[in-house]
C-alpha cells in the first residue's frame, strides 16, 4: 500500500504536524532510532498525563483544597484550617462512641470499618470456594453465570432488591426466620436499627461475589491441574491442597480482588441510599462515609464538610490499597 | 420556599413573567385565619404578582374504607377517647396486623403523622413555632409542651402496637392497607391517585375512601398542612401566550373545577362547586374549616434537619422503649435545627 494511502486520514490534520508525524513513523534519515522511540513515548504519554491532570489530580487537589474552607472558597467561605476534619472526626454520626460495641448506629467510619470486616473475607472466600467446587462440574458455566447477575445488576436496583428482601411481610430473609421459629428476626430489618446494618452487608455478598468467583475461575484455569493431581497421588488433604497450592497460587489474584473489593467498600453508597434513604436508615444505623458526604455536599450544601469526608476516604482507600500491596508483595 | 424563590427571581433579577394582569387575589381564599395567605398569590414588595398557586395538596388526617369500618361496626371517633377505643376495636378484628400501616420506610410519612399530632394536640402555633431555624424558632424540640404531646399522645399508641413497623415501599402499604391488613393510613389528599396507579385488580372504588382528623381537643387550634401548586412563567419561554394562558385557565374557576374532579387536589379559587369534588375529596375541603393552614415542617426547615427528622422518628417508631427513648430522639431534632 502506497504512503498516500496508509496515512489518507491523517492527511486531514494540519499539515505541520503530519509531515513530522509521517517522517518521524517512517523513519527520517535524520532522526536516530533513540529519539524517534523518546518521541513515541512522549507523543503517547503527554495526552494521557493531561487527562490524568485535569480528571484525576485537579479535582483531588481542589478537594482537599477545599476542605480548608468553611465554604466555598470563590464567594463567602474562609479560611478554616483543619477545622472541618475536626468537625467531622467529632461528629457522633462518624464515631459515636456511646453506643459501643453494639448496637448501631456507630457512626459511619465504623460502619465502614464493618463493611470491610464481614464483606470483604465472606465475599472473597465465597467466590474462591464457588470456583474451586465449580471447576469440573458440567455446566458450571451457566451456575457462574446465575452468580454473576449480581454483579451485572446495578447496584441501585441492587439496594432496590435489598429493601424488599429484607422487608417484613414480602422479603425472603424476615420470611425465612419466621419459618424456622425465630421470631425476634422475623421483623422488618430495613427500619431495625441492629440489623439493618447486616442486612445490607450480608445482602451486598450476593451482589459482590460474582466477581470474586469469576475473577478466581479466571485465576484457577492459570494454575497446571498437573499440581493437583500430584498433590492427591501424594495423599495430601484436600484443605492442605487448598492452603498450600491453590491459594498461596492465587495470591496475584486475590490481591486484585482485595483490592477492588476494598474500594467497593469504602465508596459503598447506592445500595445504602437507595435501601434507607439518605439518612442512613434509622438513627442513621446503616449510615456510611459516602452517605455523609452526600448528606454535607448536596443536602446541607456545606462543600467544606463534604470536601473533608472526600478527602478522609480518598486518604483511607490510598492508605488501604498501599497496605494491602505492601502484605500482598512480601 | 417556593414563594421566595418566585419573587427572588421575579422583581429583582427579572427571569420571572409579571402576571399582575392575570390575577385577582379576591378570587382565592385568602381569609382572616391564620396561614390562609399561603393559598395567595405570589406578591413582592412592589405589589406585582409573580406567580400563583393553582390548587393544592392536604394532610388531612387518617384514611380509611367505609366499607371496612361498615363491615366491623365502626365509626370516626370525634374525642380521643373514642380514637383509642376505635384503635382498640380495629386490632381485635382478626387478620388485622395493626391498626394504624406506617408507611415509607425512607421516613417522611412518619413525619407527616407526627406533624399532624403537633398541630393537633400542640395547636397550629406550636406547629408555626417549631418551624424555623434556631432564631425564629419560637418553641423547641425538647420543651416540655412538645415532649408532651409525644409522650401523652404518640408514645402510649406506640407502646400499644397501634403503629406498624414502617414498611418499606409506600406501594406495599397502600396494598395491605385497602386489602383490610390494617385499618387506617395517614397520607395526603393524593392517596386516591396512588390507589389507582397500584394495577389493583378489581380497580379500588375511589367512593369507599374515607377520611377524619384526629380528634380535637378544646382551647387548641388544630392546624393542617397545605401543599400548594405554584406556577410562574419564566421570561426566557418561547410561547409566552400560550404559557399565559395556560396560567389564566389554571387559577380559573373552570380550571380549579376541572383539576378537582380528578381527585387529591383542594381548590384555592373562590367559586370553585363542591358538586366537581370525589366524595373522599369533599370531606377533605370541609375538613379544613376552622383549621389553620401550614406548610409542611420538615420540608420547610429542610437541609440535613429533614433526615435527621425522619431517622429519629424511625428510631421512636422502632424503639422497644419509646418512652425511655423519647428525650434523646427530642434532643437530636432539636440539635439538627439549622442556626
Amino acid at each position: 500500500m502506497g504512503g498516500g494511502g496508509r496515512f489518507a486520514d491523517i492527511r486531514r490534520l494540519p499539515s505541520a504536524f503530519v509531515d513530522r508525524l509521517i517522517s518521524w513513523v517512517r523513519g527520517h534519515p535524520g532522526v536516530s532510532h533513540k529519539s524517534r522511540v523518546k518521541t513515541g513515548r512522549l507523543l503517547f504519554f503527554v495526552p494521557a498525563v493531561f487527562l490524568a491532570i485535569f480528571f484525576v489530580v485537579y479535582p483531588v487537589l481542589q478537594t482537599v483544597f477545599l476542605g480548608f474552607f468553611s465554604g466555598d472558597p470563590g464567594s463567602s467561605g474562609a479560611y478554616s484550617g483543619l477545622d472541618n476534619y475536626g468537625r467531622v472526626i467529632s461528629d457522633p454520626a462518624t464515631i459515636n462512641a456511646k453506643n459501643l460495641p453494639w448496637p448501631p448506629p456507630l457512626g459511619t467510619l465504623l460502619h465502614n470499618a464493618l463493611w470491610i470486616g464481614i464483606h470483604l473475607p465472606i465475599s472473597l472466600f465465597a467466590g474462591l470456594w464457588l470456583a474451586l467446587i465449580l471447576r469440573d462440574v458440567r455446566g458450571a458455566s451457566i451456575i457462574k453465570s446465575f452468580i454473576f447477575l449480581g454483579m451485572v445488576t446495578p447496584m441501585i436496583v441492587g439496594g432496590v432488591i435489598l429493601r424488599f428482601l429484607l422487608e417484613q411481610g414480602i422479603g425472603i430473609v424476615p420470611s425465612f426466620f419466621g419459618l424456622i421459629g425465630v421470631k425476634s428476626l422475623d421483623v422488618n430489618w430495613i427500619v431495625r436499627r441492629q440489623l439493618t446494618l447486616l442486612g445490607l452487608i450480608f445482602g451486598s455478598v450476593w451482589l459482590w461475589t460474582g466477581f470474586s468467583l469469576i475473577v478466581y475461575s479466571a485465576g484457577l484455569t492459570t494454575i497446571p491441574k498437573d499440581y493437583f493431581e500430584a498433590a492427591r497421588v501424594d495423599g495430601t488433604s484436600p484443605s492442605r491442597i487448598f492452603f498450600r497450592i491453590a491459594f498461596p497460587l492465587l495470591k496475584p489474584i486475590t490481591l486484585v480482588i482485595v483490592v477492588m473489593t476494598l474500594l467497593y467498600e469504602l465508596k459503598i453508597f447506592d445500595v445504602v441510599y437507595v435501601a434507607v434513604g439518605p439518612d442512613g436508615g434509622t438513627l442513621g444505623s446503616a449510615d456510611v462515609l459516602a452517605l455523609q458526604m452526600y448528606r454535607y455536599g448536596f443536602i446541607a450544601f456545606n462543600s467544606g464538610l463534604a470536601a473533608a469526608v472526600a478527602s478522609l476516604l480518598t486518604l483511607m482507600t490510598l492508605f488501604a490499597t498501599l497496605l494491602v500491596l505492601r502484605r500482598m508483595v512480601k | 420556599m417556593v414563594t421566595s424563590f418566585i419573587k427572588a427571581h421575579g422583581g429583582a433579577t427579572g427571569d420571572v413573567v409579571d402576571v399582575t394582569d392575570l390575577v385577582k387575589p379576591s378570587d382565592f381564599k385568602v381569609g382572616t385565619t391564620a396561614g390562609t395567605d399561603l393559598l395567595a398569590p405570589v406578591t413582592d414588595g412592589s405589589g406585582k404578582i409573580w406567580g400563583g398557586i393553582y390548587t393544592g395538596k392536604v394532610k388531612p388526617g387518617f384514611w380509611y374504607r367505609q366499607s371496612f369500618f361498615t363491615a366491623h361496626g365502626l365509626s370516626p371517633p370525634t374525642t380521643w377517647a373514642q380514637f383509642q377505643s376505635l384503635l382498640a376495636s380495629i386490632k381485635a378484628i382478626s387478620g388485622v396486623t395493626a391498626p394504624i400501616v406506617t408507611g415509607d420506610g425512607v421516613g417522611w410519612p412518619i413525619s407527616d403523622v407526627t406533624e399532624h399530632f403537633i398541630a393537633t394536640y400542640g395547636g397550629a402555633s406550636m406547629h408555626r413555632g417549631l418551624t424555623g431555624n434556631r432564631t425564629t424558632q419560637t418553641v423547641t424540640w425538647t420543651s416540655p409542651s412538645v415532649r408532651a404531646v409525644f409522650a401523652n399522645r404518640i408514645v402510649p399508641l406506640l407502646q400499644a402496637g397501634d403503629f406498624s413497623e414502617p414498611l418499606t415501599a409506600d406501594s406495599v402499604a397502600l396494598t395491605r392497607w385497602w386489602n383490610g391488613e390494617f385499618g387506617l393510613y395517614f397520607m395526603g389528599s393524593w392517596i386516591g391517585t396512588w390507589l389507582q396507579g397500584l394495577g389493583l385488580n378489581p380497580a379500588p372504588d375511589l367512593n369507599d375512601l374515607r377520611v377524619f382528623p384526629l380528634p380535637e381537643e378544646t382551647g387548641i387550634t388544630p392546624g393542617v398542612v397545605f401543599a400548594g401548586d405554584y406556577m410562574f412563567i419564566p421570561k426566557y419561554t418561547t410561547r409566552l401566550d400560550a404559557a399565559r394562558q395556560l396560567f389564566s385557565f389554571l387559577i380559573s374557576v373552570d380550571g380549579q373545577n376541572a383539576q378537582i374532579a380528578q381527585g387529591g387536589h383542594v381548590a384555592t379559587r373562590v367559586g370553585v362547586s363542591n358538586t366537581s369534588y370525589p366524595p373522599g375529596d369533599l370531606a377533605v375541603a370541609n375538613s379544613l374549616q376552622g383549621k389553620e393552614v401550614l406548610v409542611d415542617l420538615d420540608d420547610t426547615v429542610g437541609g440535613t434537619f429533614q433526615t435527621t427528622f425522619w431517622s429519629q422518628l424511625k428510631g421512636l417508631w422502632t424503639s422497644p422503649d419509646p418512652a425511655g427513648d423519647l428525650d434523646g430522639i427530642l434532643a437530636a431534632i432539636q440539635a439538627a435545627v439549622p442556626p
